[in-house]
């Protein structure tokens, strides 16, 4: 079931469903489930490490602020859709409901 | 013919009680390891079996597929395949079955790659056309035979992966599939050919047989399209983009998830791209100008197949 996420969802990484492989330079991920492809490049590829531990939204942009230069609320806007994106395509899961 | 004649079928041979017309026979001496098919009793399911997911019931090794009005195929592990024909069916549509989905669900266990698509031989390498039904994939095939490409297969290219990666194409089928009105345009006469299903204009073009029971390293999987929405021309496609398009013509791919398999296939798919480019062609359409297209995609093959192939640089 996808919902729209809100920021104190607790994200982590869909491992048990979830191939990776690298082509072209690019890590790209793929749900058993849906059997669509998602590419992960650049900052989806260190957003993609960060959920291999359960995170926040609010928390994750707190460590991506400290990688990137970027303000946490322009942080939040941004990687919001590519979250909600990553998880309509059962690559993230919910923790701890 | 007598039953058990042995048939070439890509990297291993049929045993077959049903003559396989589409196959080469093997010759003496193949050491290619042998899988049975013989008619027998195959139950309606099998206790513990999942519900059926677009004809198939997938239990531990046992793969069973229903075919309305055709039969029963139940492909054990990777090693045999037995059929119980429904009441009625003819030998022809018992043999459309086992050699397209049946042999898909085998190839898959037997760790090969098959892709939905046809292949041609250009300067020792294989080039595969994939696309949507209808897309003029048989169409094409049957213009590069008659420009004098010898076709390794129509409908479904299987990959087996050397030691090395290397992404290889086994000839298939001896045949193509030619709808009517495209047979007639490359001039065939359909009196003479067979049908493919008894009451569809589809027909068979026999294929002289392959010149080798060796496959052919493959250099590109072009990805057939129509110039509806955008210009004519060829774009390579890269990353996710050529991930997709080789897991989506994975043939009998709805098959993987049942049989355990999606991860196996992911893995080729990326295997396919490190060594094979994929390409998205879009052209215009119909019969009028089928040749100068068919004649462009012949042309940008040749550019590639005249350069060294990239896993022949390495070694």
């Amino acid at each position: 079931m996808t919902r729209n996420l809100i920021a104190t969802d607790v994200l982590v990484r869909n491992d048990a469903d979830l191939l990776t492989t690298v082509v072209d330079g690019e890590l790209i991920g793929m749900s058993v489930e849906r059997g669509a492809c998602y590419g992960l490049n650049g900052v989806g590829t260190r957003i993609w490490d960060l959920l291999a531990q359960p995170h926040t939204i609010d928390s994750l942009c707190r460590e991506l602020a400290s990688d990137y230069d970027v303000e946490p609320e322009q942080c939040r806007r941004e990687v919001l859709p590519y979250l909600q994106r990553l998880h309509d395509e059962g690559l993230l899961g919910l923790s701890g409901g | 013919m007598p039953p058990g004649s042995l048939f070439s079928c890509f990297d291993f041979l049929l045993r077959s009680d049903i003559p396989l017309t589409e196959l080469d026979a093997a010759g003496a001496g193949d050491t290619r390891p042998v899988v049975p098919v013989r008619l027998g009793s195959v139950p309606e399911s099998t206790h513990g079996m999942d519900s059926p997911a677009m004809g198939l019931r997938v239990c531990g090794e046992d793969a069973l597929l229903t075919v309305e009005q055709v039969g029963r195929y139940l492909v054990r592990g990777d090693r045999e395949i037995v059929i119980e024909p429904a009441a009625g069916s003819t030998e022809r549509s018992i043999r459309l079955f086992l050699l397209g989905s049946a042999l898909g669900i085998l190839c898959h266990r037997r760790g090969l790659m098959p892709l939905h698509a046809n292949a041609v031989i250009a300067g020792g390498d294989a080039f595969a056309f994939a696309g949507p039904s209808g897309a003029g994939k048989s169409t094409l095939a049957s213009h590069f035979v008659r420009a004098g490409y010898p076709v390794l297969c129509d409908d479904v290219c299987v990959i087996a992966f050397a030691a090395d990666g290397t992404p290889l194409a086994w000839p298939g089928l001896r045949r193509l599939k030619l709808w009517d009105d495209a047979a007639q345009a490359l001039g065939h006469d359909r009196e003479k050919l067979e049908r493919v299903v008894e009451g569809f204009h589809k027909y068979q073009i026999p294929l002289p047989p392959a010149r080798m029971a060796e496959p052919v390293p493959l250099r590109r999987l072009y990805i057939l399209g129509k110039a509806e929405d955008c210009a004519p021309g060829f774009r390579r496609l890269r990353g996710q983009e050529a991930m997709h398009a080789v897991i989506q013509h994975t043939y009998r791919g709805a098959y993987l998830r049942p049989l355990g398999l999606a991860q196996q296939n992911f893995r080729h798919a990326a295997m396919l791209l490190a060594l094979a480019e994929a390409w998205e062609v879009h052209r215009a359409w119909g019969y009028d100008v089928f040749e100068r297209e068919a004649a462009q995609i012949e042309r940008h093959m040749q550019s590639a197949a005249a350069r060294i192939a990239p896993q022949r640089r390495a070694s």
